[in-house]
């Protein structure tokens, strides 16, 4: 290698940042990621009682179950992420959580791959296994549910009873 | 270290670099995964928490690319997939390292779609941060 002393040259081009700007991110429409979650939760809890079932009655696991966790995982990851985006500052260790929860759903389709295949029965473990999913699925929709407002008073003035007459003066005696 | 979209804005750099490992990584184990295939081996321990521990780095670096390339929602939800395979290929894996027979054959190809994909993430967020040279893959 031949060192060579350059006093002047062509200068390399420096790396220089992307001059496009990233589009600002949609806000996520609430409503429907409450609905999302709600789905989710609905779900979670039919599936933690049916496994229950499963484990109580040493029913062997069918096939569908592990991809119906898998969907379901993905389902989260994508709930978790409109959720980060529509509340950054106040999802964001609900985020961590939903993260978790997210890959223990997946962990839970392999585990449920493996059961169905070698006829293998659920442990009583199993009856608990969402019971975290569900208690942050739920801590999301409560974080992203409006508070209710405070009710407006109503600007009509209570009637007032009729007053009773007055029992110093007489009452006139009507005329015939 | 998990990335919550926000105010915060990931360092492209360094998440390039996260990526590259992360795929190096994956193709260093999937070469392994093919040689003890090839050797009719068993698959030995410590699979399950490789692939719990790459499924959250994955999803962490997936995390902060969606923060920095919001428009490559594919890109994104492969990744998001990927995460999910392989988590729950964690307990495949915690199935697999008991039995004494010869490595399962879909060990050979079950991280061919996510090392690709790594790659793939690496090379745009070269581009992003304007890098030549994504770097050598072999």
């Amino acid at each position: 290698m031949i060192a060579t002393a350059v006093t002047a040259g062509p200068q390399l081009p420096k790396a220089t940042p992307a001059p496009t700007t990233p589009p600002a991110p949609k806000a996520p429409d609430t409503t429907a990621l409450v609905a999302k979650f709600e789905d989710i939760a609905a779900t979670l809890a039919s599936d933690d009682e049916v496994l229950t079932s499963m484990a109580a009655k040493n029913n062997p696991v069918g096939t569908g179950w592990a991809p119906h966790l898998s969907s379901l995982s993905s389902d989260l990851l994508a709930a978790r992420d409109l959720l980060v985006a529509a509340k950054p500052d106040a999802a964001a260790d609900l985020g961590a959580k939903l993260a978790v929860d997210q890959r223990k759903l997946a962990e839970a389709s392999g585990s449920m791959a493996v059961f169905a295949r070698q006829g293998l029965l659920l442990s009583d473990a199993w009856g608990s296994y969402l019971d975290g999913t569900i208690a942050d699925v739920k801590a999301a929709i409560e974080l992203l549910k409006p508070v209710d407002p405070p009710k407006p008073q109503d600007p009509k003035k209570p009637t007032d009873p009729p007053k009773p007459a007055d029992p110093s003066k007489p009452a006139e005696p009507k005329k015939p | 270290m998990n990335v919550q979209p926000g105010t915060y804005r990931p360092d492209p750099f360094a998440w390039r670099q996260r990526f590259y490992d992360i795929a190096a990584d994956m193709a260093r184990s999937d070469a392994k995964l093919e040689d003890r295939a090839a050797q009719g081996r068993r698959l030995g321990s410590g699979w399950d928490s490789w692939c719990k521990y790459t499924a959250q780095s994955l999803l962490a670096a997936r995390d902060a690319y969606a923060i920095l390339m919001p428009e490559d929602q594919p890109m994104i939800d492969r990744l998001g997939i990927h995460v999910v395979d392989l988590a729950s290929a964690a307990a495949n894996a915690a199935r697999d390292q008991g039995s004494l027979g010869p490595i399962a054959p879909e060990w050979t190809t079950n991280l061919d779609a996510a090392i690709a994909d790594a790659w793939e993430a690496t090379d745009r967020l070269s581009r992003l941060a304007g890098v030549r040279d994504s770097g050598a893959r072999s």
